[in-house]
């Protein structure tokens, strides 16, 4: 029972940093980025091209990497912000100034998505890899709780940058400027916001997130190039959940999803293991999001947090 | 010199003109009022000033340097800042944070800035960590124009200011238009469609269908047969 | 080398059908549909079951004729459809597009792992092929390219003269403004429904006609690039919202996907995985190229179909 919660908080911090990337993107940039999965599939394989090119500077005590991995993760974080910057100077800065819906720009971002996962293919192969192949045991925090090390890692590092996004939305001028254009995007023009430079900063901010959320994903789970388009799914039923634009909602709904989705495929699991029934139930995880999402939806069509010209009824 | 020179502008939405051949001249210092009937194209008229709407043609000259194919973000820049009707304010920021955003453009601190609004709008001071979005109507309004403020701007746009408000507001909001000039000598060029407004004003417009009818000096304004013929209906000019 | 052509007719004219089906949604409805993937799989699925020889392993194997398969597949992919309908069409735009991409790959799920319904990831085997015993299974090919060309025609002509009736101007009415089209006194959700179920069915019936051409299903094909961002790209390349267009666009990127396959032959061996990847490459250039030069796709109807694409002017 507490293992279940335990690694429903981990799937659920994860989920987390990785949604509040896209509720910001979302929010700022008015479209569902269809790419965004395949920024942290980025993200996760740029740390393990770095780990290859750095000598090995030995590991902590008690986790499976080092130094060369925290090097790693902050300069993959940075290619990751650089390669969404040339996407958008490439493709998505043009399609705003031809002024496509926002439909067209998700369909636009779709075919991002596809050239983004292809080059990750062709680069590093469909292979499944690992950043270390040792393998990790449980340790006893006490209380009852035994969970690994990296895992613990996870959580400091997931909650260190919940509170920097926090921070930094919160006391920086450029962070309430991207409030203040979440909020009312005319008269954030009007008091001298320049639209470009707030994108550009968006980007930068889930550019990073989702360089270091793709590696915590890859540490916790294995690297393959599919692996952020098909989180990208349970990502955006979060953002939907917690309500487009909404930073706690995102937090909110991150780790409900992932500690619901643990929690009710282990217990029935072990019912139908119980019963001895033959049911592999853990394979249906992300459609518990689904179900949650949908119920969400139909109670609150803003989603729990979401301002309401975000109502997706209509 | 005018602070700012609309010259035969025509503007408007898609397919649709709204404004043809306005001329507005506004000196330093000085509130003019452009008062008008529902649909008369004010709102517009601001927007455009404010780069917000690009005008089909003629000019918009600020210290005699044209404003047209300038950004919104630019004009503000220049020292224009405009107040919306509607949507004044970020409503889930604090009224500290709208008046911070206010001062985007401004490096360095800008405590000095926030007490001069405070002087102007007392009724802030106290409210500062409150949310913008749970302001009432009156107060929401001070908000805006002291979010506008904060630039310390050459000319301030006023979009229907006194719109809504309870009557005892409106001489108070009024009264602090006028007290902006004297502070901050801003020009104000408001738009709206009570006479008291012009009241305050040094010179009047009025603006029908797009077109300017009538401009006069307040006082001959307040007495043209148009406008009294707008504002109280005709029989009463007539009969008097 | 002709076989080969001919195998491409079949295949092509299959996703025309799919691409006219998810036009009528999108170009002419504006739903985003990200899951028709799981239409075509379940008529595909609906048909493999109902009409294979039983088998021990799971439910099924009816026996049945192929032409109750066919209309079997189209039951199924119209009811579920018109089941879904209910709480997705609460959703609209992204949301909506995310809400059907999520129950695609919970279907796909399903049929992968409960294998007493579908026999898993082994698929199904043994399922009848009409008229093959007139034909040699060379020449098999011929006739089914006959078979699914015609049926994109027959499907063109329908969803025509769908559009073009009054039915078919309130849903272009949905699309350009649908609180216009509320007031105006039409139950849009009721309208839309009708178009996602009447397409649903469409992508029933061409799974049905895949499988009855292979005479084998597996979950592989139905992955949501084959299934369903496959067919996206060809309605986008080919102009939304226009029927002709999309057949175009069909075939088109049909050519492309597989054309690659005579590169793969070129290269060495070594190299051959990745020219999967290379035409993944592709087809996305393909899609955001579009999009940016000629967002209305290859043949356009002028002024049907602009709403969809540029945000009204800004006021």
């Amino acid at each position: 029972m507490t293992d279940l919660l335990i690694s429903g908080i981990i799937y659920g911090s994860i989920i987390t940093i990785g949604a509040i990337g896209l509720t910001l993107m979302t929010d700022i940039l008015g479209f569902f980025n269809f790419a965004y999965g395949d920024f942290f599939t980025l993200g996760a394989f740029g740390t393990l091209a770095f780990l290859a090119i750095f000598p090995d500077l030995g590991t902590f005590t008690g986790l499976s990497f080092g130094w060369t991995m925290i090097f790693a993760v902050i300069l993959s974080a940075l290619a990751t912000v650089a390669v969404m910057l040339l996407f958008d100077f490439l493709f998505f800065r043009r399609l705003r100034n031809m002024g496509v819906t926002s439909l067209f720009m998700s369909l636009a971002s779709l075919g991002v998505s596809f050239i983004l996962r292809a080059i990750i293919y062709i680069v590093w192969g469909p292979k499944v890899q690992y950043y270390s192949r040792e393998i990790q045991l449980s340790r006893d925090l006490g209380l009852g709780i035994s969970m690994k090390v990296d895992e613990l890692f996870i959580l400091i590092c997931v909650l260190f940058l919940v509170a920097m996004v926090f921070y930094f939305l919160k006391y920086t001028k450029i962070g309430k400027s991207l409030r203040a254009v979440s909020d009312n995007k005319m008269l954030a023009q009007a008091s001298g916001m320049r639209p470009s430079r707030v994108i550009m900063w968006t980007w930068i901010i889930c550019g990073l997130l989702a360089g270091v959320g793709g590696t915590l994903y890859g540490i916790q789970v294995q690297l393959n190039p599919s692996m952020g388009w098909n989180f990208m799914i349970t990502l955006f039923v979060a953002v939907i959940m917690g309500g487009i634009g909404s930073f706690w909602g995102a937090m909110i709904a991150g780790m409900t999803i992932g500690i619901a989705g643990e929690m009710v495929t282990g217990l029935l699991q072990n019912l139908a293991t119980a019963m001895q029934l033959q049911a592999n139930i853990s394979v249906y995880k992300p459609a518990i999001a689904f179900i949650f999402v949908i119920v969400i939806l139909l109670l609150k069509p803003q989603g729990l947090f979401g301002k309401p010209k975000f109502n997706l009824k209509q | 010199m005018n602070i700012l020179e609309v010259q035969s502008l025509v503007a408007g939405y898609g397919a649709q003109d709204v404004l043809f051949d306005v001329s507005i001249s506004i000196k330093p210092g000085e509130i003019v009022s452009v008062i008008g009937p529902n649909g008369a194209g004010k709102s517009t008229l601001l927007k455009v000033i404010a780069g917000i709407i690009k005008p089909r043609c003629g000019e918009i000259l600020f210290r005699g340097e044209s404003l047209l194919n300038t950004h919104p973000w630019d004009i503000t820049s220049r020292g224009v800042s405009w107040v919306p009707q509607d949507d004044k304010v970020f409503p889930t920021m604090t009224i500290k944070e709208n008046l911070e955003m206010g001062a985007f453009l401004v490096c360095g601190d800008i405590s000095r800035q926030i007490e001069e609004v405070c002087v102007i709008f007392p009724q802030l001071k106290d409210r500062m960590k409150q949310l913008a979005g749970s302001l009432s109507g009156g107060q929401r309004q001070m908000l805006a124009i002291a979010r506008a403020l904060m630039t310390r701007p050459d000319l301030l746009l006023l979009d229907e200011p006194t719109a809504g408000l309870a009557p005892n507001l409106v001489y108070m909001m009024l009264n602090q238009i006028r007290e902006i000039t004297a502070r901050m000598n801003s020009a104000v060029l408001v738009v709206t469609q009570s006479l008291d407004a012009v009241k305050l004003s040094d010179k009047g417009y009025l603006l029908s269908a797009g077109l300017i009818k009538f401009e006069e000096k307040t006082d001959s304004f307040l007495a043209n047969p148009d406008v009294r013929e707008l504002y109280f209906g005709g029989q009463v000019s007539t009969e008097t | 080398m002709v076989n080969y052509f001919f195998s491409y007719l079949v295949m092509a004219g299959l996703y025309g059908i799919m691409a006219l089906a998810l036009n009528m949604q999108w170009g002419y409805t504006g739903l985003m549909n990200f899951g028709i993937g799981a239409f075509y799989m379940l008529g595909a699925y609906s048909s493999a079951i109902l009409t294979s020889s039983p088998s021990a392993d799971y439910i099924g194997g009816f026996g049945l004729p192929v032409l109750i398969g066919i209309a079997g597949a189209a039951v199924i992919a119209g009811l579920i459809a018109y089941l879904l309908a209910f709480p997705a069409l609460k959703l609209r735009g992204g949301p909506f597009a995310i809400a059907l991409l999520a129950i695609q790959e919970t279907l796909f799920l399903l049929v992968k792992n409960e294998s007493w319904l579908t026999n898993g990831v082994t698929g199904i085997r043994g399922i009848p092929r009409p008229f093959i015993d007139f034909f040699s299974p060379q020449n098999y090919v011929y006739f089914y390219a006959v078979v699914s060309i015609g049926v994109m025609v027959l499907v063109y002509f329908a969803i025509e003269r769908a559009v073009n009736s009054p039915w078919g101007r309130v849903l272009r009415g949905i699309r350009e403004d649908e609180t216009l089209t509320v007031m105006s006194g039409k139950d849009c959700t009721a309208f839309m429904r009708q178009s996602f179920v009447f397409s649903s069915i469409i992508m029933g019936v061409a799974g049905a006609l895949y499988v009855h051409y292979t005479g084998f299903v597996s979950p592989q094909v139905f992955s949501p690039l084959m299934s369903t961002f496959l067919v996206w790209f060809m309605v986008t390349v080919g102009g939304t919202g226009n029927n002709r267009g999309v057949i175009l666009g069909a075939f088109l990127v049909w050519a492309v996907w597989i054309g690659s396959d005579f590169i793969s032959d070129m290269v060495p061996a070594s190299m051959a995985t990745q020219i999967g990847f290379i035409r993944m490459l592709f087809v996305g250039l393909i899609l955001t190229i579009t999009i940016l030069t000629r967002p209305q796709g290859l043949l356009t109807k002028k002024l049907s179909v602009i709403k969809l694409f540029m945000e009204k002017e800004e006021y």
